[in-house]
């Protein structure tokens, strides 16, 4: 099975095989779990979460595109199931519309650095991420932890791929900031 | 195995969930679809419609008059009927928000390519003969509720102090001429000294007057020759040439 892409295994399923989605969940679990914890502290909701993105994917599976990949498909469910909670919780901003969107960057894409963490980005990121619009948290997520690609995260978020390089740059800038504000304090 | 599998995999094994079928995704598609391109050509009917009304009564012609009547256009622009729109879109963006899970563009996105596609496809739809044919059969076959449309008084006639009207000169005096309306009614424009120095126009031209009411009568401030309006001439011709065939 180790063999199979996502996009087979949901072919199978589909099919009737349903035993094989637990392959899908072992492979994806602790990868959402890690994801949503970027946003959440709670435990019990970040699995509540968890076990909701499963069962929409499970519900929904007949509409996946197997041209597309499975892998934005089911962190889009999460970052929406995310966002929804997050604005039912309502002390995070989630904006409607966003200037970014409309008119992204033209040279974003090439301006972006390298999708690894490097030392100082990691240690920025570890201590002021909670600190930043949730716009800009969830790029860098996206691309530093989960390590999708422009295009993935694109389709994640909704978002031009241009937007996503703006965001990412504007995110590190964010971090940046707010690392300068405490050294003053 | 962990608790989420654990109890996904029961779940399924007790059809506590299931998968919705691939038929009623196909079913929304294509309803989906269905709607948009109904949508869309309605939109684009109307705005195309609107457009044809503006250019009949002149409207279209105001940049023929200067600043002063780009800005007597803009003030004649009805901003209710696009603020309307964007909260239609908006409001439908917001249920789709509100419901569905997956992939789907973002309500900017929507918007400005509804918008854009409407304009484009409706002035495209200007340039036939649609309209005219359409007003035509309605008033010859009675169809009361269509060539009312057409010939109903504009809500924006009046801008300002000013009214723009558009017709073809039936006849000429020393310092009046009469010319035939869209709604083929006859409007007698009195002419100020200005235009009698610059010549007033010949019988049978196209032309767009600026001036406002006074009692009954219209007096002119400028008389343009709606031919000299960028694709007026071309639009004009076409359609002339396909009503002729």
């Amino acid at each position: 099975m180790d063999t199979q892409s996502d996009e087979q295994i949901v072919l199978l399923i589909r099919k009737g095989d349903k035993e094989l989605f637990g392959v899908l969940i072992d492979k994806y679990e602790a990868k959402l779990t890690r994801y949503i914890k970027r946003f959440l502290q709670n435990e019990e909701d970040i699995t509540d979460i968890v076990q909701n993105v499963f069962i929409k994917v499970f519900v929904n599976l007949q509409s996946f595109d197997v041209d597309r990949t499975f892998n934005s498909w089911i962190y889009r469910i999460a970052h929406n199931e995310t966002v929804t909670y997050l604005k039912k919780r309502g002390n995070e901003k989630v904006s409607f519309l966003d200037f970014d969107t409309v008119f992204p960057h033209p040279f974003a894409k090439e301006t972006a650095d390298k999708g690894t963490l490097d030392k100082e980005l990691e240690d920025l990121m570890t201590s002021s991420l909670s600190l930043i619009p949730l716009k800009y948290k969830e790029v860098l997520v996206l691309y530093y932890y989960e390590e999708l690609s422009y295009q993935e995260i694109a389709d994640v978020l909704h978002i031009p791929i241009a937007t996503v390089g703006v965001r990412l740059r504007r995110g590190r800038e964010q971090l940046e900031k707010h690392i300068k504000k405490e050294d003053h304090i | 195995m962990t608790d989420i599998k654990t109890n996904i995999l029961q779940f399924v094994e007790k059809n506590k969930i299931s998968m919705i079928p691939r038929w009623k995704f196909i079913l929304y598609s294509l309803l989906g679809m269905t709607l948009t391109v109904l949508a869309f050509v309605v939109l684009t009917f109307f705005g195309s419609m609107i457009i044809f009304i503006l250019s009949k009564y002149g409207f279209i012609y105001l940049p023929l008059f200067g600043l002063g009547g780009i800005m007597h256009g803009i003030r004649a622009v009805p901003f209710v009927l696009f603020i309307l729109t964007v909260v239609l879109i908006v409001i439908v963006e917001i249920l789709v928000h509100k419901y569905a899970f997956s992939f789907r563009k973002p309500v900017i996105t929507t918007l400005l390519t509804l918008t854009l596609s409407a304009i484009v496809f409706s002035s495209l739809l200007t340039l036939t003969p649609i309209h005219s044919q359409l007003r035509n059969y309605a008033r010859m076959h009675s169809v009361d509720f269509i060539s009312r449309e057409y010939d109903r008084p504009l809500p924006i006639k009046e801008i300002g102090s000013m009214t723009v009207l558009r017709g073809t000169i039936v006849s000429t005096t020393t310092d009046e001429v009469t010319i035939k309306l869209f709604d083929e009614t006859t409007q007698i424009v009195y002419a100020s000294t200005s235009i009698k120095d610059n010549n007033l126009p010949d019988i049978e031209e196209d032309v767009v007057v600026l001036g406002h009411m006074v009692d009954d009568k219209f007096e002119a401030i400028k008389i343009r020759d709606a031919d000299n309006f960028p694709f007026g001439e071309y639009m004009e011709k076409r359609h002339g040439r396909m009503m002729s065939r």
